[in-house]
């Protein structure tokens, strides 16, 4: 379902050539949870980036759904994207004059969906969230927040889930269940790739891909 | 949920930063409409004045002209004046219609001054509109009351109640018996402050003997005025002006206080697009992330661009709105600020409800809201989602 074939990522500080990703290949099919771990600048944002459609390889090519992203126009990659990838921040990164409900409605308005309201109403159940609807992010706690968000990523039904450290700012009884949370995810066939540091957290993932330096150093299915 | 709950809520939720927004808007609006309504009003306000006087051509006596016939007409006297037989020989010249001569002065009565206007029949002739219930005045001492005036004196004076009563008035440092023969219909005009009398009877209260202060004159032909005021100019000591070159002086006056509001106006229209674009500025700074996150989130560009665009436009809404409500309400009080400094004033309100300023108030504020929000919304349009998302 995601096949990264060579891709390397060069950005240019003045005249030094800095290389975010150095020729990385890999393939990641529908359902699977991977955990992405490396050192802070290790390249995995870069990584999450390109999956996410939000930035382009320099070399080589990615394939997500059976499309090839170098060739798509801007617009059409703002379209792949709705459909099929959903974010989950470490930040959280809810609008502050949105309720939780209308945040969780935001990208099914921006894809024009008919039934915000009650797919909106389904989500925040889904996820613990259906008391806590009508409450600003400002009223939420750090859990309730990251629940808000996933339950976001997940309007749109997408194929793929890309959480950045997702539980890094939430203690660790509510990380716990953010955690258990994506597991049900994926149970339901949901792909999702997670960034951590923590790499006890990592190791009971289903796979781990370790990078270091813009190289993909281990690749561990057990 | 649609776009416009989201530009609301959001607008209602910042509420400090909108609120400073639509402020800078609304005042701009308000002075737009203010000075455009104000202008209106006077204009037509004097136009009416000037066309109640049914004249096209004034005649007076050389000096300055335009001066003397603003002065009549906020019932002021006139020094100059011109024998009584220059009114026939104006009668006389070809394309005069007619000629009335007229003497104006005041009386005193109740305490206070009252315009006293001497006339001839021909006056009919240049008011046609006029309906008197009882008589022109013809005999000595007989007075046509306008309807104010009228009420006024049958509530205060004791003496006069109906047509036939008299009322007894000082002029010229005489006491002197007037007999109400008529009383004028309300024609909205000055008129309807003022009384009428025969023009001898003018004539001696005010000790302006064989003398009359202007002739008005219509004519049978318009496109032949300016011979018809040459001839008249030709008999000796008498001046002409027409009545639009009246108003036109008028005009000129009134138009160099305008030019200076206008600058202000402009000025002050500038400063709220100025702010408009400053506010849409810090607010897409400091929503760079929220902008971002939308990107991530399936935002098309054309989306992003919508709704910062939509949200510069409501504000320019909202203000133009609060303006024009605050803008009525200054050019009503307007009205009374102007009487204490300008000095020819139309009897009727010069505040009034004007369709163009309307226009001009809520189309100016939403032209510049939508200048000031262009350049941001493009730029929130156009924001790289990556560093976006980075942004602190």
């Amino acid at each position: 379902m995601l096949t990264l074939n060579s891709v390397t990522k060069v950005y240019t500080r003045g005249r030094e050539e800095v290389y975010a990703l150095k020729d990385i290949s890999l393939q990641i099919s529908q359902g699977e949870y991977v955990g992405v771990v490396g050192p802070s600048g290790s390249g995995k944002s870069t990584l999450m980036n390109i999956i996410g459609l939000l930035d382009v390889p320099s070399a080589g090519s990615v394939s997500i759904a059976g499309r090839k992203i170098n060739d798509l126009s801007f617009g059409e990659q703002t379209e792949l994207r709705r459909k099929t990838i959903g974010f989950v921040f470490q930040q959280f990164l809810l609008i502050p004059t949105m309720t939780a409900r209308q945040n969780v409605m935001l990208p099914l308005y921006f894809a024009g969906s008919p039934d915000a309201g009650k797919r909106a109403a389904e989500l925040l159940g889904k996820v613990g969230m259906d008391k806590r609807g009508e409450h600003l992010p400002s009223q939420l706690s750090g859990g309730e927040m990251q629940r808000t968000a996933i339950a976001r990523a997940l309007a749109n039904r997408p194929s793929v889930l890309l959480a950045d450290e997702p539980a890094g700012n939430l203690d660790s009884k509510t990380a716990q269940d953010i955690y258990g949370l994506f597991q049900e995810i994926n149970k339901e066939g949901t792909t999702i790739i997670m960034v951590t540091h923590n790499e006890k957290l990592a190791e009971t993932f289903p796979r781990m891909i370790h990078i270091i330096d813009g190289r993909l150093e281990n690749d561990q299915i057990k | 949920m649609n776009i416009f709950t989201i530009i609301f809520d959001g607008l209602r939720r910042r509420k400090i930063r909108s609120a400073l927004a639509i402020t800078g808007i609304a005042i701009a609006a308000a002075s737009l409409y203010s000075l455009v309504a104000l202008k209106e009003g006077y204009e037509s306000g004097m136009r009416s004045e000037i066309e109640s006087m049914g004249a096209q051509i004034i005649a007076v006596a050389k000096g300055c002209p335009y001066e003397a016939v603003a002065v009549i007409m906020i019932g002021g006297q006139v020094p100059a004046t011109l024998p009584k037989e220059s009114t026939k020989e104006i009668a006389t010249i070809p394309n005069v219609a007619s000629a009335s001569p007229n003497v104006y002065g005041a009386y005193k009565y109740l305490g206070l001054s009252h315009p006293i206007i001497g006339i001839e029949k021909e006056e009919l002739a240049l008011k046609p509109w006029w309906k008197i219930k009882g008589q022109f005045p013809e005999r000595d001492g007989e007075i046509v009351l306008g309807s104010v005036e009228a009420a006024v004196f049958a509530e205060k004076s004791g003496e006069f109640k109906n047509i036939g009563d008299a009322i007894t008035v000082a002029a010229g440092g005489k006491k002197v018996n007037l007999k109400v023969v008529g009383i004028l219909d309300t024609t909205g005009s000055k008129d309807d402050y003022s009384t009428f009398t025969t023009l001898t009877t003018a004539q001696k209260l005010l000790n302006l003997e064989g003398r009359v202060v202007t002739v008005n004159v219509r004519v049978h032909d318009i496109a032949k005025i300016p011979d018809t005021i040459a001839a008249i100019e030709k008999i000796a000591d008498v001046q002409a002006v027409t009545v639009a070159q009246v108003m036109g002086t008028i005009q000129n006056l009134v138009k160099a206080a305008q030019t200076m509001l206008l600058t202000v106006m402009v000025i002050a229209l500038i400063i709220g697009g100025i702010g408009t674009m400053n506010t849409m500025m810090m607010s897409i700074f400091e929503r760079t992330r929220e902008i971002g996150l939308m990107k991530a989130i399936g935002a098309s560009r054309a989306q992003i661009f919508t709704l910062f665009f939509i949200e510069g436009l409501a504000i320019s809404l909202i203000g133009g709105l609060l303006g024009l409500i605050a803008g009525l309400g200054a050019t009503l009080g307007g009205d009374a600020i102007l009487r204490n400094i300008v000095s020819v004033m139309p009897t009727t309100t010069v505040g009034r409800i004007s369709v163009t300023a309307v226009g001009l108030a809520m189309l100016f504020p939403l032209l510049i809201g939508a200048f000031s929000a262009l350049y941001p919304a493009l730029r929130a349009a156009r924001l790289n989602p990556i560093e976006a998302l980075r942004n602190e």
